[in-house]
């Protein structure tokens, strides 16, 4: 066997799935050829760096919130829940609206945010801290939800009328049309969880909701004036 | 998998019920090797994401074809495996006229820049094989698979998988050492 043959087998050497024949030929060919036999160190190396790369890479984003609105939406049209079920589920299309809508507003705001950092006063912010104390994903259980969000939504809502002037027209405009969308679906599951208590998916949801909303009216309340 | 192996059935259990809050559970712990997957036999960071995110769609909608006869994670493996080839078949099949063939197609974009030099430079080499190699070379010598599973997978005959991962390593090993 020359050095070109023994080369063409070499992966199948390292990786043990030649022949009894095979092998013992190449093997004895490397005894003797220190080409074929740093070739074959070379392919060594290379497999034990493809087998020591880290098994797992996490996205840069989350990707969750994409993957659950699309499992909403089509759980509509499955019906596997039967007639009684589909009208709120109905509903979840609003929900997955309001998600994907605030992936947009959360973004615009970040941006701002980041972009209008340096220009920013500690007294644009001063007031924004402890605006919805205690609103955490931890604390939104259903059973207090409710009431921790209404006031945390009424005081932020309040600030963010106090500071409309202050915020540009096109940001206002995406804020007002956010919490609009949120507004509905926040609507249509409550009015689908006084229809059907029992369900075990509608609390979590209306949490989610309820969260993203408050975020982003945390968010908005926060934002440094314009100019 | 950071949960163990009893959280893990009772977890796809309660999503086989519909319990979408378990399956999120599923997706947390799961989700580094599926985009891990993703990213190295797409070779590029956006469609990784796509992909992703079809991947745990297909799983949730095929949750009840898993009879737990392997871990999670393994099945959900060769979810991603089908669902990153048969994108690339309708891709191919969308953009025949102007894929002459498997070499031809662009180099991959950028991949992270998270990890340290040397596994870098790796990841980048990976990125930039021509896609059936780049497949090959990531099922077997990444992840571990056999030639006959990764045949099975790809629809190749083993030879030429076998083919493919010996030109997969010597692309690399010349980008590599140049
Ligand atoms: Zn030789």
């Amino acid at each position: 066997m020359n050095c070109r043959n023994v080369v063409e087998r070499l992966d199948e050497f390292v990786d043990g799935t030649l022949t009894a024949a095979e092998r013992g030929t190449v093997a004895l060919h490397l005894e003797s050829c220190p080409s074929c036999r740093e070739a074959e160190a070379g392919v060594r190396a290379l497999a034990a760096r493809g087998a020591a790369l880290p098994q797992a890479i996490e996205p840069a984003h989350d990707l969750w919130p994409g993957i659950a609105a699309r499992i909403q939406a089509g759980t509509v049209t499955q019906g596997r829940f039967g007639a009684a079920r589909h009208s709120w589920r109905h509903h979840l299309g609003a929900l997955a609206a309001a998600a994907a809508a605030l992936v947009v507003v959360s973004s615009v705001v970040t941006t701002l945010i980041v972009a209008r950092r340096d220009a920013t006063t500690a007294s644009s912010r001063a007031g924004r801290t402890g605006l919805a104390a205690g609103v955490t994903a931890a604390s939104l259980e259903l059973a207090q939800a409710r009431g921790t969000y209404e006031a945390a939504r009424r005081q932020l809502l309040a600030a963010l009328e106090a500071r409309r002037s202050s915020l540009s027209p096109a940001t206002l405009k995406v804020l007002d049309e956010n919490v609009r969308i949120i507004d509905e679906a926040v609507r249509q599951m409550e009015s689908a969880l006084a229809r059907d208590p029992g369900n075990q998916e509608l609390p979590s949801l209306l949490v989610t909701a309820y969260r993203q909303e408050i975020d982003m009216l945390q968010r908005a309340a926060g934002l440094p004036a314009r100019g | 998998m950071s949960t163990n192996r009893d959280d893990e059935r009772s977890l796809v259990r309660a999503a086989q019920a519909g319990d979408l809050g378990s399956f999120e559970r599923l997706y947390r712990s799961t989700v580094g090797l599926v985009h891990a997957l993703c990213l190295r036999m797409s070779g590029n960071t956006a469609l990784a994401e796509e992909l992703t995110q079809d991947v745990f769609v297909r799983a949730w909608q095929k949750l009840a074809t898993f009879r737990g006869e392997s871990a999670f994670a393994t099945w959900l493996t060769r979810l991603t495996v089908n669902v990153v080839l048969s994108e690339r078949r309708d891709r191919r099949r969308r953009e025949a006229h102007i894929t002459l063939s498997d070499d031809l197609e662009p180099f991959a974009g950028p991949v992270p820049d998270a990890r340290p030099g040397a596994a870098l430079d790796l990841e980048r080499a990976i990125a930039s094989l021509p896609p059936q190699a780049r497949h090959v070379f990531v099922l077997h010598d990444v992840q571990g698979w056999e030639h006959a599973e990764i045949a099975h997978h790809t629809g190749l005959a083993v030879g030429t998988c076998k083919a493919h991962l010996h030109r997969a390593r010597r692309l690399l090993r010349e980008v590599l050492s140049s």
